[in-house]
């Protein structure tokens, strides 16, 4: 047995690739044990905690290669194919790097400047003033930035009528191109904001299914919605939003006082506003407020003279014998939320590890409940990418609960488009007499991973496929109902 | 409506860096590398000297 440490100064390689990495050099043969990471204290105790002892004195901006393998030559090597690795993964040809300094002196009269953010959420503030000291929006991807921060951020944004997405802001659309996770969807006059991610993914791939296009979709981040933030950001970008023919606003759990100011700057034209997780639905003016993804989209489609979302027929001819839960594993926050609201609603009692109410909240054992689960939370994400990113994970909790002789229906989403992982299928496999699987694809036929493709794989699986995720978890609710 | 064409400055994950440059953006790349962390206290400088 050897074990060999090689310490990398100088570089910042983010977190997903640097696992990429590591669970490349796992599957060498005559390696037992791999790490490759930022060495900060965090991550020094991770090394630690898998039989490392990491060399003293290491810079806490190195990263850190870590191999035991069975002998010496095999503990060197792989030292040195991760080196490679290092540098093949960052390899982009005829791309000339920029330092933070330079932003200013790139910026020229006709661009709409937007600096995107996703180093760890503890260095956001600086790079972030940074940009807009340059006069420069900001996407900050990262979480973990206070809120105080956010609200500073946005104050400052807002005197210079500049824009800041985020933090924790998965998705935004600027002329045709995806910022962070984005599908690929056709341009045109319906502007959307919101402070969920998912959420506006399936808002915008929903709106091309029904033949509409969207001007551009500003993520403003998970708390922009709160009464401390005050939506300033939703409402900043519904300014620049003016000109959109229609309006609609995603937020999960938003705060009322700022939802319904939100909905009052929204009356001039016909426009929805989705609270996810709210059962109630309402209209006040020409605004259309709603819990419902599927609703809001359904509603915008009548109002431009379109034909709603096709809701397909599916066999309900099941035999299912005494299983009796139904198990969400979703690698969207927001869409494992509107399948609570809507389980909810059906009457199933629902628990969570991102529940609607504290009451509904499980966490690691889940076995006595019906449950959805947010796969990409903090605690499934420790050590490892995003299940967007990475969804085997994701698709091995699939699996376990179709293991379950209880479990009647496994529903889940799949997340197309840039950012999300090119195989979302990774790991999954049929399970013979298991549960009735249940999925939705929010995703479009010109998205990277072939739609159809996907389509294929999961119906080849036996999963009941749907295009959208509440039609899913209506589905889901109905099936339950039948076994009663 | 959004005046001026996106020009992209990204910072951080590589993933996203990626992931953009496979569309028709201007994109450019801002290197970066976190600062060195102080050490909390003395132990912190201790352990870090292995004593």
């Amino acid at each position: 047995m050897a074990t060999k440490y090689h310490e990398v100064k100088g570089r910042y390689i983010d977190s997903v690739l640097l696992m990429q990495i590591t669970r490349e050099l796992e599957q060498e043969k005559g390696v037992n044990e791999a790490a490759v990471m930022t060495a900060t204290s965090e991550n020094l105790e991770i090394f630690e905690s898998i039989g490392f002892t990491p060399p003293k004195n290491i810079e806490s901006s190195s990263i850190l290669i870590a191999v035991n393998a069975d002998d010496e030559k095999t503990a060197t090597n792989t030292v040195e194919e991760a080196l490679e690795m290092l540098d093949r993964k960052t390899e982009s040809s005829d791309v000339e790097n920029y330092d933070m300094d330079d932003l200013e002196s790139l910026i020229e009269e006709n661009d709409f400047p937007l600096l995107y953010i996703s180093t760890p959420g503890k260095y956001v503030e600086d790079i972030a003033k940074k940009g807009l000291e340059a006069g420069i929006n900001l996407h900050i991807f990262s979480s973990n930035v206070p809120i105080e921060t956010e609200l500073e951020l946005k104050k400052m944004a807002h005197e210079k009528n500049l824009l800041v997405l985020g933090p924790d802001a998965g998705t935004t659309i600027i002329q045709g191109q995806g910022i962070g996770f984005a599908n690929v969807i056709r341009s045109g006059s319906i502007g959307i904001a919101g402070s969920s991610g998912t959420g506006i993914q399936e808002l915008t791939v929903l709106l091309d299914k029904g033949g509409l296009g969207i001007s551009a979709a500003l993520g403003v981040g998970t708390n922009d919605f709160t009464e401390k933030v005050n939506a300033i950001m939703t409402k900043q970008g519904l300014k620049l939003l003016k000109d959109s023919s229609m309006i609609i606003i995603v937020a999960k759990k938003p705060n009322p006082k700022v939802m319904k100011d939100v909905v009052k700057l929204l009356s001039d034209r016909p426009s929805a506003f989705v609270a996810l997780g709210d059962n109630e639905t309402y209209t006040e003016g020409e605004t259309f407020v709603t819990g419902y993804l599927d609703d809001a989209v359904n509603y915008i489609l009548e109002k431009a003279g379109k034909k709603p979302l096709i809701k397909p027929k599916v066999n309900m001819d099941f035999d299912l014998k005494s299983r009796k839960y139904v198990r969400g594993m979703f690698v969207g926050g927001s869409l494992c939320y509107q399948a609570q609201a809507i389980l909810k609603k059906n009457g199933i009692d629902i628990y969570s590890n991102a529940p609607l109410d504290k009451e509904h909240l499980v966490n690691d054992n889940w076995d006595d409940h019906n449950a959805c689960i947010d796969t990409g939370s903090e605690e499934y994400v420790q050590g490892r990418p995003h299940p967007m990113i990475d969804p085997r994970k994701r698709n091995e909790m699939i699996l376990e609960e179709c293991k379950k002789n209880d479990v009647a229906v496994v529903l889940f989403d799949i997340m197309l488009g840039y950012g999300s992982a090119m195989d979302p299928l990774d790991g999954l496999e049929i399970i013979p007499d298991g549960p009735i699987l249940v999925a939705s694809i929010t995703g479009t036929t010109r998205d990277p991973q072939d739609y159809e493709k996907v389509e294929r794989g999961l119906k080849k699986l036996g999963v009941k496929v749907f295009t959208s995720a509440q039609q899913a978890a209506e589905f889901a609710a109905k099936v339950l109902e039948e076994m009663k | 409506m959004i005046e001026g064409k996106l020009k992209v400055f990204s910072v951080g994950a590589e993933w996203f860096y990626q992931e953009m440059n496979k569309q028709d953006i201007r994109l450019y790349k801002i290197d970066w590398t976190p600062p060195i962390e102080k050490p909390k206290d003395i132990n912190d400088i201790l352990k870090r000297l292995g004593k």
